[in-house]
């Protein structure tokens, strides 16, 4: 039986700021490794992921938020988006780091995947979140991948790296 | 670009995850160090330790970096019902289990680091089981190293106390770009 592993997408690099960031995908990789290492410009505050471009009521999660010694959760349903990183943020310049894991083995089925994503400011503090989400969207494949920032923009040097596994 | 369909041969010069290095421990050891091509801003790092005393906590350091105090790291520790959070800052490492450790204990992790240029911090996240008295614990992190003067040239895992002992297994794989 052959061994299909992973295959890395050439690397998306920001070149000046942007406020939001697509990337096209194979609908033959059903199973995607999603690495996003970002700089904000300003406070960028929110961080949101769709797929597709897709900003119909079509998502779903469960996150996990911790701040110091402070760990909250909270589920999320019938949203626009998925919200990588969900935080008050104050300061401008904060650097984070996200994984993302999905997988939609057909057309005919929901999107379901996983994040964990730090977020540095360079004021308050490291911050973490975890989550697990849903796309109901049950008609296409995944054939594109949005990152967009809530409000401002990611620095130049704001990198997407996607590998895909082939059903 | 939505609808735009990308060819399987697109791929043909893209840059596959790599197998950067790896470690079996033949005997124990107080730390396992793997060098990196600093070709790669992206590597993901699994490791399988076993204590052979109560070696506590794990520390997560690159490029030999033990005297910076630019470590900081967010937790989430879960243990049975109880989530707690703690961050941490100005440490010289990233701790990986905030627990006191008994002896034979196994933590395995998996980790992601970036960086993506030089002139830049390196981001780290974390995801951690380990079983301190038979009782099964989980750790996530998000880390930081604040040295922005060099890329990754080296991963090491270190025990805080005693040793990791033989057995204890890492690899790590990177991407380029």
């Amino acid at each position: 039986m052959a061994v299909q592993g992973f295959e890395a997408y050439p690397t998306y690099i920001a070149t000046g700021t942007v406020a939001s960031i697509s990337v096209p995908v194979s609908p033959d990789h059903t199973r995607l490794m999603i690495c996003v290492y970002g700089v904000n410009d300003a406070n960028s505050k929110n961080i949101f992921l769709r797929f597709n471009t897709d900003a119909g009521t079509n998502y779903a999660e469960q996150r996990l938020d911790s701040d110091s010694s402070t760990v909250s959760g909270g589920r999320l349903t019938s949203q626009t988006k998925v919200a990588i990183a969900a935080y008050a943020d104050t300061d401008a310049s904060s650097a984070w780091l996200a994984t993302i894991m999905v997988s939609k083995p057909t057309a005919g089925v929901v999107a379901r995947g996983t994040v964990q994503c730090s977020y540095m400011q360079p004021t308050n503090g490291i911050t973490g979140q975890s989550l697990g989400f849903e796309w109901t969207n049950t008609t296409d494949n995944i054939t594109a991948i949005s990152i967009t920032a809530s409000a401002n923009n990611f620095a130049a040097g704001t990198r997407v790296r996607v590998l895909g596994s082939r059903r | 670009m939505l609808g735009t369909l990308v060819p399987l041969s697109a791929f043909a010069d893209a840059s596959p995850l790599e197998y950067v290095g790896g470690a079996v421990l033949a005997a124990a050891a107080d730390s396992v160090t793997i060098p990196v091509n600093p070709v790669y801003t992206m590597l993901f790092i699994e490791f399988y330790g076993i204590n052979d005393g109560n070696a506590k906590s794990l520390y997560l350091r690159f490029n030999g970096d033990s005297t910076s105090t630019t470590y900081s790291y967010q937790s989430i520790n879960a243990t049975s019902t109880t989530i707690a959070g703690a961050r941490t800052t100005g440490a010289n490492q990233i701790v990986l289990s905030a627990d006191t450790l008994d002896a034979s204990v196994w933590q395995e992790f998996t980790a992601i680091c970036v960086k993506s240029t030089a002139g830049t911090a390196g981001q780290v996240l974390v995801q951690s089981a380990y079983d301190p008295a038979a009782t099964i614990k989980l750790e996530l992190d998000g880390a930081q190293w604040g040295n922005t003067s060099a890329p990754f040239t080296s991963v090491s895992v270190v025990a805080s106390s005693n040793n990791l002992a033989a057995g204890t297994t890492i690899a790590v794989y990177g991407l380029r770009g």
